[in-house]
């Protein structure tokens, strides 16, 4: 039973996985038996994650590279896989976000956004895929967000960012589903981590969302390495193209903030 | 009116239109030039309904039948077909609601819900479609569904249901009659203040949390369905079928919430 979900001798890499949601994708893939290639821009932060990791046993290792950097993110690709002479999994986790007003945001925000969020993915996917196709055999994970479904005022360069993964993510499925590569998303709603700090802050937040989620809390990062591990597995083989949403019931159902 | 939504030589029969939302729609029909025939049970108020549309100037005939059963359905639909000669718009809009824990819930409930929103909406269709077939004109099925066609709502579990149903059900008209230039599509309301949410909007801060998730800050207001129903019943949307429009101010599209003050 549980070998369906070994993902021994399998080669994966796993962006933004010094902290959040990667840290724990990247530990649930490692757990599952692949060795993962951690990847974030600060590296003295991902050497901190990747020990953590390390002193548990499992096969970590690194490779910082800044995601806005199209020819970094192509060669840490091209190196990884040349390297193992194989690249199996790919989860692109790393994003960042931006709220601003519409009339007062910026083109450079804008331009910032789409470039980590999607022009970043597509550069992976691209590379990643050369790899793939030839073993026939690949498993991309595009990590959405509940606002890959539905929308929110004041991010708007972050919705539009995270709709556009939701369609390359489908186009992907199409393309290299006759390879044996499949492509989905992981879309996660209202989790506790860093990235959210700011808006956690804010008074009432926390339960302004909380009375929103028919499971009544938000999200624990370990909650999100389980989902991503069987996305990735031999367990998931013909799922291809799917948007996975992960929220607690957020986007799927009508809660009031009231008892009624 | 521009011709393209004009509904005029058109005759369009609505379930539930002997109040609320109905009532309006069926006058929007009738003042989009529709002959208009109102389907509900309480005979007394649809000839009110017919009085207003009369008063105006429009046309209306009353069929008085409750839509539990299925050969009121069928006998009357033929009759009042058959008398003026063509049926070319069908709204399935008469709904029922009730609110149970599902743990207290029964199966009666459940089958009565089902059979208001879902199964006389299937024989409706299946009655209005042979006479739009016949004509070899086209046809128009409009269902009404809900937001919670596509979300869950606690407490509504034979609700959602039904609402779910009923696009299931309009798909598989729009894939089955397509080439008869019959459409079907579903129109999902959102929150309208009307005479099925009275026991809602009476509950203290109840219309304020429903505001407060919606990214226009109000309920809908009845009329401003009548557009929307006008359009999909004319020849304005001659190409399209199988689809949900959703009227709901933006809450299924969007996570909106007030933080509390």
């Amino acid at each position: 039973m549980t070998e369906r979900f070994s993902l021994k001798g399998l080669v994966a890499v796993v962006t933004g996985a010094s902290r959040g949601l990667g840290y724990e994708m990247a530990r649930a893939v490692a757990e599952s038996g692949a060795r993962v290639y951690m990847t974030a821009r600060g590296k003295d932060q991902l050497e901190q994650a990747a020990s953590t990791l390390l002193n548990e046993g499992l096969d970590v290792r690194i490779c910082p590279f800044d995601l806005s950097d199209g020819d970094q993110c192509v060669e840490a690709v091209r190196r990884i896989g040349e390297t193992e002479g194989r690249l199996d999994i790919l989860v692109n986790n790393a994003g960042i976000n931006a709220w601003e007003p519409l009339a007062e945001a910026t083109t450079s925000t804008w331009d910032r956004v789409i470039d980590t969020n999607v022009r970043a993915p597509y550069l992976l996917c691209r590379e990643a895929s050369r790899f793939m196709i030839p073993k026939g055999f690949g498993r991309i994970v595009n990590v959405g967000s509940a606002l890959a479904v539905t929308g929110r005022e004041k991010v708007t360069a972050y919705v539009s960012s995270k709709h556009g993964l939701a369609g390359m993510t489908r186009a992907l499925a199409a393309e290299l589903g006759p390879h044996g590569v499949t492509c989905n998303m992981m879309a996660p709603g209202y989790f506790l981590t860093e990235i959210n700090t700011t808006i956690l802050a804010r008074p009432g937040y926390e339960k302004g969302v909380s009375s929103r989620i028919p499971l009544g809390r938000w999200g624990s990062p370990e909650e999100a390495g389980g989902v991503v591990a069987f996305m990735v597995s031999k367990a998931s083989s013909y799922m291809n193209g799917h948007i996975l949403v992960v929220d607690g019931g957020l986007t799927e159902t009508f809660v009031l903030p009231i008892d009624a | 009116m521009l011709e393209l939504f004009s509904l005029k030589q058109k005759v369009a029969v609505i379930t539930g239109a002997s109040r609320g939302l109905g009532r309006t729609m069926a006058k929007g029909l009738a003042a989009a030039g529709a002959q208009v025939v109102l389907v509900a049970r309480d005979e007394a108020k649809l000839n009110e309904t017919r009085d207003d549309i009369l008063a105006e100037g429009g046309q209306a005939s009353v069929l008085a039948l409750d839509l539990a059963d299925e050969e009121a359905i069928r006998t009357g639909i033929r009759r009042i077909g058959g008398e003026l000669g063509r049926i070319d718009i069908c709204v399935n809009n008469a709904g029922v609601i009730n609110w149970q824990p599902v743990l207290e819930s029964d199966v009666e409930d459940f089958e009565r819900i089902m059979d208001t929103n879902v199964k006389a909406a299937f024989v409706m269709s299946q009655e209005c479609a042979a006479f739009m077939r016949a004509g070899s004109r086209g046809g128009r099925i409009v269902n009404i569904g809900s937001i919670l066609s596509t979300l869950g709502r606690a407490k509504l579990h034979a609700y959602c249901a039904s609402k779910s149903a009923i696009v299931g059900l309009t798909r598989s008209l729009a894939a089955e009659l397509g080439r008869e230039n019959i459409t079907a599509n579903v129109i999902a309301p959102g929150y309208f203040i009307s005479d099925i949410n009275a026991s809602l909007t009476s509950r203290p801060g109840y219309i304020e949390a429903v505001s407060g998730v919606t990214p226009m800050e109000r309920w809908g207001r009845a009329e401003e369905l009548v557009g929307t129903l006008i359009y999909l019943a004319s020849d304005a949307s001659s190409f399209v079928t199988g689809q949900v429009i959703h009227v709901d101010g933006g809450i299924q599209a969007t996570f909106t919430f007030q933080l509390a003050a």
